[in-house]
């Protein structure tokens, strides 16, 4: 013998369990947008750590900054990036004032800014410690 | 229904959450962090030189000195101060610890022989620990600059004069490296250190490998003993002394 009561309370739970599941799905789209950004920002930040030591190897960084060849600095760290990421470069000396008075920079940032700080030495002559900060972003 | 599905939901919710609260805990994202220390050994680097080329200048004008490792102790800690106050968040400890052992004293090997060979060398480990209320990280390398000098030499009876040839071989961590100049004495009959120069026709045959021939003309009869000196492309000297015996 059939009860209809009972049937219609399992038709229940399983319309509450696809109702859950639909809000579940709905929950968890939001956070997939969040980590395409945070991905992106992974990238550029991955890049931020690297352009600068790879640089800095020969010592050649703290020549250029030493010697306040910002031009010559600014082509270098063009080269090693992508022509699609924007980027600003900022010289402090140990007491972070900063040092450099032109703007070493291309193009103009679009969406989040990433910032790295790298603390540079001079290989030659007095010891001089410098902050070089760098952000990057994707171009406008 | 309503609280049945949100019951559901909830315990759905909080299962996903525990697997990515573990997941999260077993990867701990390790690379950021593995990567931002091994960024800071370019600048290690560049210390350890600046500070070798003090300290070995510093030898040579005072050689019993054997290298003064203040210097380098001073520049480590400002270098430590300086990435630590600028890298990290969290609870984090930078620290650069001067190797030493029965070579290096307070990481600073300078020994600048009779048998040839020329060392000037530094030795320092670095080690990070770090935490915050996510993660735990812990990690070390090991740094090491050295300039060394090998030479080789003899001499050619040529009158009253010694014509004296010595190769010399300059080495940066053990790979060929090119000198920014040199300095050559050598020892009179009487025990004065004279130099040679261009009075002694002294000429220096570079072979574009790290490895030179130098050649003068020295007032002496029969063997004798040359200093070589050479500062490196990074200003670091190293200098070894060696006995020519006549051909």
């Amino acid at each position: 013998m059939k009860h209809p009561n009972r049937n219609r309370g399992q038709i229940r739970i399983i319309e509450a369990f696809f109702a859950s599941v639909l809000m579940l799905s709905t929950i968890a789209l939001i956070p997939s947008q969040t980590i395409v950004g945070s991905s992106n920002d992974q990238f550029l930040y991955s890049m931020a750590r690297n352009v600068l030591p790879t640089l800095d190897n020969d010592g050649s960084l703290s020549k250029l900054i030493e010697s306040q060849d910002w031009a010559t600095l600014r082509t270098q760290i063009s080269l090693t990036l992508p022509s699609s990421v924007w980027f600003n470069l900022t010289i402090f000396d140990e007491n972070m004032d900063p040092i450099s008075q032109a703007l070493i920079s291309r193009g103009t940032p679009n969406g989040r800014i990433v910032a790295t700080d790298y603390v540079c030495v001079g290989q030659v002559g007095n010891f001089n410690m410098y902050i070089v900060r760098l952000q990057l972003s994707t171009v406008g | 229904m309503i609280i049945t599905s949100l019951i559901i939901a909830m315990l759905m919710i909080s299962t996903a959450y525990y697997v990515l609260e573990i997941n999260k805990a077993a990867t701990m994202d390790q690379a950021p962090l593995d990567s931002t220390f091994l960024m800071t050994r370019p600048s290690v680097v560049n210390t350890l030189i600046n500070s070798l080329a003090s300290i070995s200048n510093d030898s040579l004008a005072n050689i019993s000195n054997g290298g003064d490792s203040e210097v380098l102790d001073a520049n480590l800690k400002e270098l430590a101060q300086a990435i630590q106050n600028s890298s990290y968040g969290g609870q984090c400890e930078f620290v650069i610890t001067p190797l030493n052992s029965t070579t290096y004293k307070n990481g600073v090997l300078i020994s600048w022989g009779d048998n040839g060979s020329g060392i000037s060398s530094v030795y320092a480990s670095v080690a990070l620990n770090f935490s915050d209320p996510n993660e735990m990280y812990s990690s070390e390398y090991e740094v090491n600059v050295t300039t060394a000098i090998t030479a080789e030499g003899f001499c050619t009876a040529n009158g009253t004069q010694e014509s004296v040839n010595v190769i010399c071989q300059l080495y940066n961590e053990n790979d060929a490296a090119l000198a920014n100049n040199f300095t050559i004495f050598y020892q009179e009959p009487g025990g004065n250190w004279t130099p040679a120069d261009s009075t002694t026709a002294l000429n220096i045959n570079d072979y574009g490998n790290g490895t030179y021939l130098i050649s003068f003309d020295a007032l002496a009869q029969g063997a004798l003993q040359v200093s070589v000196g050479a500062h490196d492309l990074r200003n670091i000297f190293v200098m070894a002394n060696t006995t020519c015996l006549e051909n």
